[in-house]
């Protein structure tokens, strides 16, 4: 009974270790991470490269978002693969460009793995969102709270160029003009089925020379 | 933003351990079903463009994801019918049909060429691991016609929703941990930290 006893509390304590991990562990790793892409691609851009190679993914924006902080900037990688969604936040697959005409889609950790949508929900209407390339910042303005629009996983409507509820619910206003910003992360702290999203439209273009 | 995922992180602790000091009572462990569904859920995307010339191959872009973030591996089977008004007919025959394997990645192929009309593309995926749970998709288009280059909205999608314009079908697993994996560990160390202590009382009587 003793060694069943001591078993037990050594494999409990390894699972709660594990969860350490993920909620501390992960986030002091993916902040290094971004830090080592943010350099690389501001390395690049100074080269004329548009997009850069890292070992993480192909980054090709930083994300600012002065609701969350003067010193809130993100990179932007493409794909939603683990990889990149551990290092920086994902340009979904198949979605617009920044600044493009359609829906420039992204999405970023809520909790762990660096967690740059922590304060998704205080996200208001009006907030600014700005998107940095190496030709141009692209200044988005959100059209919905952080809490507003919730979905579940499988809603795929939110990723169209021009996301229409099927319920009749929030969605991105009409004559807001065709180049629009969806943000997405996880509903809840914990593992959940549902996504917070918020959207946006472009107001502003700003050249950038480098 | 760390103080808010603490606190709540903290709540959770708190909850489990009351959870936790529940677990012993015998009313609770009779009742309370799972509410987990130990399946992982996948959703199985499928994109061919909204509308092909006469005559031109169909290019079908095929995706499994499951909720999890693990790759998705196993079989998916693809199929073109003919439909009626986007809707797919079950009497329609099957014009083509190909299972390939699906490894987590992506998968492009190259369709059969159409008569002119609209058709239904459709994906089946059956998982290796018996924990995934199998996904349907489906997409349709139309061959012959205006092409898209001519659409009067121009570059930037439609005014709806198209239903061929999302790439993946998902949105990621951008969350934490199963709150389950907490309440494991919990439930282990406390029971286990119980067994100790029974077990060490049990050892001087057994000696005496």
């Amino acid at each position: 009974m003793l060694v069943v006893g001591c078993g037990l509390v050594v494999g409990g304590l390894v699972v709660l270790g594990w969860l350490a991990w993920q909620f501390w562990g992960t986030n002091w790793l993916a902040e290094r991470h971004q830090q080592e892409v943010s350099t690389e691609l501001e390395a690049g851009w100074a080269e004329g490269q548009d997009a850069v190679r890292t070992d993480f993914g192909r980054a090709t924006a930083i994300l600012r978002v002065p609701r969350w902080g003067d010193d809130y900037a993100v990179p932007v990688l493409e794909g939603s693969s683990d990889d990149v969604l551990s290092s920086g936040i994902g340009h979904m697959e198949d979605t617009a460009d920044a600044g493009q005409a359609g829906n420039y889609v992204l999405a970023g950790h809520r909790v762990t793995n660096g967690e740059p949508f922590a304060d998704f929900p205080e996200l208001r209407e009006g907030d600014l969102v700005h998107v940095e390339t190496r030709t141009a910042t692209y200044t988005y303005v959100l059209d919905l709270d952080g809490t507003e629009l919730e979905v579940p996983f499988t809603d795929d409507w939110v990723l169209a160029d021009r996301p229409r509820h099927p319920d009749g619910g929030p969605e991105p206003p009409r004559g807001t003009g065709k180049r629009l910003i969806t943000l997405v992360t996880c509903s809840e702290i914990f593992h959940t089925d549902d996504r917070s999203v918020v959207f946006g439209h472009l107001v502003r273009t700003t050249p950038i020379e480098r | 933003m760390g103080t808010m995922r603490s606190a709540v992180v903290s709540g959770a602790v708190v909850v489990a351990l009351v959870l936790l000091g529940a677990w012993g009572a015998p009313a609770a462990s009779a009742a309370a079903p799972d509410p987990y569904n130990p399946s992982v859920s996948t959703e199985c995307g499928v994109t061919v463009p909204t509308r092909v010339s006469s005559g031109a191959r169909l290019a079908i872009s095929l995706r499994v994801t499951a909720n999890s973030g693990a790759d998705c591996v196993g079989d998916v089977r693809v199929q073109v019918r003919g439909a009626d008004d986007g809707a797919l007919r079950s009497s329609a025959a099957v014009l083509w049909s190909r299972t390939v394997r699906y490894e987590g990645e992506p998968l492009r192929l190259r369709g059969p060429a159409l008569p002119d009309g609209r058709y239904v593309v459709t994906s089946q995926f059956n998982p290796d691991d018996a924990s995934f749970a199998d996904c349907d998709g489906r997409a349709v288009v139309t061959v012959g016609g205006q092409l898209p280059d001519d659409d009067p909205e121009g570059p930037g999608g439609s005014d709806d929703n198209d239903e061929n314009a999302p790439a993946g079908g998902f949105l990621p697993d951008t969350g934490g941990p199963d709150l389950l994996w907490l309440l494991l560990g919990i439930g282990m160390v406390g029971t286990g930290a119980v067994v100790v202590a029974r077990s060490r009382r049990r050892e001087p009587a057994a000696v005496a």
